[in-house]
């Protein structure tokens, strides 16, 4: 089944590159890169139901927290240096491969992929070939970040996103600013890679010792990581020198360089102002793709390399940092959301806010938040694709949509339109029996363990979330039957037809059936979540530490 | 058995909501109403099955569904407590629903949104009885959330209307407000009964109403603070959905959806699950009076100031709104005196008794409000229509009933449970600690009842009597309900004629609620006689004083204490523009205040990102192309590498 990784990675690479090399006769290809990409969410189900049924985690013997289900690493993916690190002759093997939480971005990626790319024959009405090229690339860039398990294809194909997107930022924005919002995307991001980079050579030299060879191999790190951790625990128990401590701040720098770098690409505040920009030029469609799974590479970043490889030093220097800093984000980011007119920027914000979440349940570091942060990051994804892919339908159909202007009653005009709006808005504020409560309510009982503080700070952003959320259902769908109102010239004046209306519909059944019977979906990622909770539960800040032990002796 | 028809009291109204959402996309509008009704019509009568057929003594059973969450320490699944405090609650619900069900078949005949109206309708008795049937906290919750968003989709149906649009927003997110404190109770709930000793093997599943009871006492005992928080939290949820003051705004503004809806939701049931959520958290409200004095104080306020502001109301609807709020109060009221050592069970009884017949006349008294606006031409404002005796015949029957129960007068529904609530109260009286307060409330219930009976019969006599008066958007056709609308009238009539005799003297219901486990030990009642006299006498002078209100019409005079008094009730006391001047508009402007601060992070973000140019700027000085420049330049970095050099 290994065929599946690079069949992913290479399918959306290989057309997408196809109908740029095809020229001027790519405009017939346009079906062709539709079918690609329903063929790499096909694969992607696959890929996730391999997962599901396989039984490689529950080796207890493999100590490393980090297990692909299947692993493709072909020989001539190894890459030998002339260089020698502690000793040692660097010879380090990429590898790709799936876990839990891999595999339920892949299926975002793959669902969200073929969303935007199918609405988008509707959206996009010149150069859409390349367009789709473009979504193509990346898609494949994105996938290779989930599926890759070693540092340096992480690090490749993290960088190689920004390229297609810089492009498809610039050529099908607005007009006007999308230089300046593009150039701005690219320099903050930049400035995040370099120290993400330093970071990755660091976790690679750490590993070397003088009897071991130093490795990018994350399932390999992993695994050093622990021993490390568990010996540093048994010696401070034993010698009156905190080596846990020492541990820390040896890993010191390697996190704060780890977190500059995600930080940068989760848009935590304070350096988040890309974001805003970014959505509001980019077209909605290609918005829908960035929020929806570019925004999750910073917490998925976090999730797959700063948690596992260096938990001890995430805890004593910057859990309660970016916990904190989560926590803000949630509310910041709904108040400035209220305070916004242009839709657009009202969905930057609220994509802000709801981020913040997923942070907030990754720095609580206990299972309930981890969980809630993987399965947030799905969640957020989905409903975010949606919310972006309607703002595409109504601004074709009614230009710039401004929040100044009240009582629009765009719901008579547009009852499907306004049915999914209403629908996605409420899985948005976390409605329960969506899928959005599931994430949210599993960060907040994960962060309630270290500090009350943070977590009503963020229950405080779920009436922030509802407030602006109906402020944008009322304004735009109710308040007048609509007809009153001068219809705008740029297009089309009918409500969505069957075919825009397919995936809205596809993705609010996602939504239900996530939250009304989560505990399928989170038995994808639970035993992956476990696993990263061995090393990153006894480390993590807890005002109660009695109850997780409580849990291990309970729980065989 | 059992467990089927458990599931299937939800369960049927949910089969009836996906039809109706199937109907309303396809355009078959007129046909929704059968399986609204039919599956509504299930559901009491699965109801009913349970109340006969589970009556043989099990004190409460659990039906198990399927797991929701699993995840680290916590356990979460879906599945159906069943006992005779909820049964009490469900077949108010699920009976009063499919009477209302069938009564919006003519009511709602004529508009656009009929299968969208049903499907909406189903949707909220199925999240009504989900809630009601919850076994843990976290699916009450969901639940909660659930009839809040009927609510909302309810309240807003007529979306076109800005007032109606705006009433749904203001109602979600009051309510909001207040769910998000109970949310967070139930978090730390889960937290702290994880965190407590001696909860043992039901560690896991720790929002369990039985994990939660056995754990109370050990958490009394070792965090006693940690409780009352927790217990507050929960209380200020109850006191949103259940619109107790300072949360009560929303539900007068709610008039704006149809009216049967208002009779369903915002009287009869949605507004009681607070009530029931109290009830249901009796055993660990016992352990923090603290939260119980607070929410007697709450009821008490609410009571008040709701009959003060129905008094003053010339829109009908919206003086049954305020009486709906004020009622609430009452039952807070006696709630809080559970407050007082081993009178919680009489007092989740009282409380629960008035719940079932202020279901009945309340919902009976908005469908007659509806039979009025119906003939009126949607006309509700009382001051345009008077004397409709003779142009509403049954109508006038059906509210004469209605508004004696609410007023109270013996031996009516209202009459009863009133008096029990009273009773309640009057026992808390004699308590050492709490005594001053509850004989303050006492005061507070029984002017309450007085203002109650006023405002009650001023509305009665001034729409049904007087000199015969009908507003121009009746046109010529002011005419009678159907027998479609009049029928399930008459079977609410029917209970609010006869809820309170049957259940009260008998102690029918005290004897039915203590069959619930955690209200099964004995419960010390004392019957108060100068009390009932009491309470009956007054209903019978507050009817005569709204009789000669209605005769003499609003006051003229421009001074006075009385003047101040009409003028506060008349405006709401003021609270909506409180709300308004204090929490919303600061809040915008806060927002308005980050929005700028933004952008300034954003520029201030690019001025760092220009600073690369600006070297680039002042390297470009050096490299200008002449000649001479160059020759200095070289000069110079010769000589201080010769110096350099030389120093070494």
């Amino acid at each position: 089944m290994t065929f599946i990784i690079p069949l992913l990675i290479l399918t959306p690479l290989i057309v997408g590159l196809g109908i740029f090399l095809a020229g001027s006769k790519g405009n017939a290809l346009v079906n062709t890169a539709i079918w690609a990409a329903a063929l790499v969410l096909a694969l992607s189900f696959l890929l996730v139901g391999h997962v599901y049924t396989s039984s490689a985690a529950n080796d207890p013997a493999n100590s490393s927290t980090i297990v692909p289900r299947m692993v493709y690493a072909p020989d001539w993916l190894q890459i030998h240096l002339p260089i020698s690190v502690g000793g040692h002759k660097v010879h380090w093997q990429l590898q790709f491969g799936a876990d839990g939480i891999g595999a339920l971005l892949v299926l975002l990626t793959g669902i969200v992929g073929l969303a935007t790319m199918s609405l988008a024959t509707f959206q996009i009405k010149e150069r859409l070939h390349q367009y789709l090229a473009l979504m193509l690339i990346t898609q494949s860039m994105l996938l290779g970040v989930f599926l890759s398990m070693d540092l340096l294809s992480f690090y490749l194909f993290f960088e190689a996103v920004l390229l297609p997107l810089v492009l498809l930022i610039h050529g099908w924005g607005d007009r006007a600013e999308s230089l300046i919002a593009s150039r701005k995307f690219l320099l903050f991001t930049l400035v995040g890679s370099v120290p993400m980079v330093l970071g990755l050579i660091g976790l690679a030299l750490n590993s070397a010792t003088p009897d071991r060879a130093s490795t990018v191999s994350l399932q390999a790190l992993s695994a050093i990581a622990r021993e490390t951790q568990l010996a540093a625990i048994g010696s401070a128990v034993n010698e009156s020198v905190n080596a846990v401590d020492a541990l820390a701040a040896k890993e010191q720098w390697i996190v704060w360089l780890l977190l500059l770098g995600f930080g940068i690409k989760l848009a935590i505040l304070p350096l988040h102002t890309w974001l805003p920009t970014t959505y509001a030029v980019a077209h909605p469609n290609t918005t829908a793709l960035i929020a929806s799974v570019v925004a999750k590479l910073g917490v998925f970043g976090i999730i797959r390399i700063v948690i596992p490889l260096t938990p001890i030093a995430l805890s004593t220097y910057a859990q309660m940092l970016f916990g904190g800093l989560g926590a803000l984000a949630i509310v910041y980011g709904a108040l400035v959301a209220l305070s916004q007119t242009d839709l657009r920027r009202v969905l930057a914000y609220s994509s802000l806010s709801h981020v913040g979440f997923i942070t907030l349940g990754l720095m609580a570091m206990n299972t309930e938040g981890l969980t809630g942060a993987a399965i947030q990051m799905f969640n957020h994804g989905i409903i975010t694709c949606g919310m972006f892919l309607m703002l595409a339908m109504l601004e074709q159909r009614r230009g710039k949509i401004s929040l100044a202007e009240q009582d629009r009653g765009l719901a008579a005009i547009y009852p499907r339109l306004g049915v999914m709006l209403v629908f996605f808005t409420l899985a948005g504020a976390g409605l329960p029996g969506l899928n959005g409560f599931v994430g949210e309510v599993l960060a907040m009982s994960g962060m309630i363990r270290v500090s009350g503080l943070f977590t009503g700070v963020a229950i405080l952003g779920t009436v922030l979330g509802a407030w602006y959320g109906l402020r944008i259902v009322q304004r735009l769908l109710f308040g007048s039957d609509g007809n009153t109102r001068t219809k705008s010239t740029v297009g089309l004046t009918s409500d969505i037809g069957t075919k825009e209306f397919t995936p809205l519909v596809a993705m609010a059944a996602v939504c239900l059936l996530i939250g009304v019977r989560p505990q399928d979906t989170i038995r994808l990622v639970e035993k992956d979540v476990a696993r990263i909770a061995i090393v990153s539960e006894p480390s993590a800040k807890a005002i109660h530490p009695e109850i997780d032990q409580r849990v291990a002796q309970i729980r065989p | 058995m059992l467990s089927l028809f458990a599931w299937m009291v939800p369960l049927a109204p949910l089969a009836g909501c996906i039809a109706c959402v199937i109907l309303a996309f396809r355009g078959d509008r007129k046909i929704a109403h059968l399986p609204a009704v039919i599956s509504l019509l299930f559901a009491a009568l699965f109801t009913l099955c349970l109340i006969v057929f589970g009556a043989q003594g099990e004190k409460g059973a659990v039906f198990a569904g399927y797991r929701y969450l699993n995840v680290g320490s916590l356990t979460v699944d879906v599945s159906l407590k069943v006992d005779t405090l909820c049964l009490s609650l469900l077949s108010v619900v699920t009976c009063i629903s499919a009477m209302i069900a069938i009564y919006s078949r003519d009511y709602m005949r004529d508009d656009p949104g009929f299968a969208r109206y049903y499907a909406v309708f189903c949707g909220f008795v199925f999240s009504m009885t989900m809630l009601v049937l919850s076994n843990n906290l976290l699916m009450l919750y969901a639940f909660w959330e659930g009839v809040g968003t009927c609510s909302f989709l309810l309240i807003g149906f007529w979306y076109s209307k800005p007032s109606a649009a705006r009433a749904a927003t203001k109602a979600f997110l009051v309510n909001r407000v207040a769910d998000c404190a109970f949310l967070m109770g139930i978090l730390l709930l889960a937290y702290a009964v994880g965190h407590v000793e001696g909860a043992g093997a039901s560690f896991f599943a720790r929002l369990n109403f039985d994990s939660i009871f056995n754990a109370v006492p050990h958490l009394a005992v070792q965090n006693p603070e940690l409780l009352t928080t927790i217990g507050f939290l929960l209380m200020i949820g109850a006191i949103g959905k259940s619109a107790q003051f300072p949360f009560h705004v929303w539900l007068p503004d709610a008039m704006e959806g149809p009216t049967p809806v208002s009779a369903l939701i915002h009287a009869a049931t949605m507004v009681t699950a607070g009530v029931y959520l109290i009830a249901r958290l009796s055993p660990l409200l016992e352990s923090t009076p603290a939260v119980l004095s607070v929410v007697a104080w709450l009821g008490g306020i609410t009571a008040f100031i709701g009959a003060w502001m129905a008094l003053f109301q010339s829109d009908l609807k919206r003086v049954l709104a305020y009486s709906t709020i004020s009622q609430l109060g009452y039952l807070f009221m006696a709630l809080g005196a559970g407050a007082i050592k081993d009178l919680m069970v009489v007092a989740v009884i009282a409380a629960m008794f008035h719940l079932v017949t202020h279901a009945f006349f309340k919902a009976l008294l908005f469908l007659a409000a509806g039979n009025v606006m119906h003939a009126m031409g949607d006309v509700i404002d009382m001051r345009r229509f008077g004397g409709l005796h003779k142009v509403l015949p049954k109508t006038n029957i059906l509210f004469l009933i209605g508004a004696a129960a609410l007023a109270g007068l013996p031996p009516l529904a209202g009459f009863f449970s009133k008096d029990g609530i009273l009773a309640v109260l009057a026992q808390a009286s004699k308590d050492g600690e709490y005594g001053i307060q509850f004989t303050i409330l006492l005061f507070l219930g029984f002017a309450t009842a007085l203002m109650t009976a006023v405002y009650t019969s001023r509305a009665y006599f001034s729409t049904f009597w007087g000199a015969e008066k009908l507003p121009e958007e009746a046109g010529h056709h002011a005419h009678e309900a159907t027998n479609v609308m009049l029928a399930p009238m008459v079977v609410l009539a029917v209970g609010a004629l006869s809820a309170g005799l049957l259940l009260g003297p008998t102690h029918g219901i005290a004897n039915y609620l203590q069959q619930t486990q955690e209200l099964s030990w004995h419960a010390e009642h004392t019957e108060e006689m100068w009390v009932m006299v009491a309470s009956g006498l007054l209903a019978v002078v507050g009817i005569a004083i709204g009789y000669a209100l209605s005769k003499v019409g609003p006051s003229t005079a421009t001074t006075g204490p009385m003047v101040a008094f009409a003028d506060f009730g008349r405006n709401r006391l003021y609270i909506d523009w409180l709300y308004s001047v204090a929490i919303v508009s600061p809040m915008e402007w806060f927002a308005a205040i980050l929005g700028w601060i933004d952008e300034q992070i954003d520029s201030m973000a690019m001025q760092i990102a220009s600073l690369p140019r600006l070297f680039g700027l002042i390297g470009q000085r050096f490299q200008n192309g002449r000649i001479a420049d160059y020759t200095y330049m070289t000069a110079f970095g010769i000589a201080a590498l010769a110096v350099w050099i030389a120093t070494r």
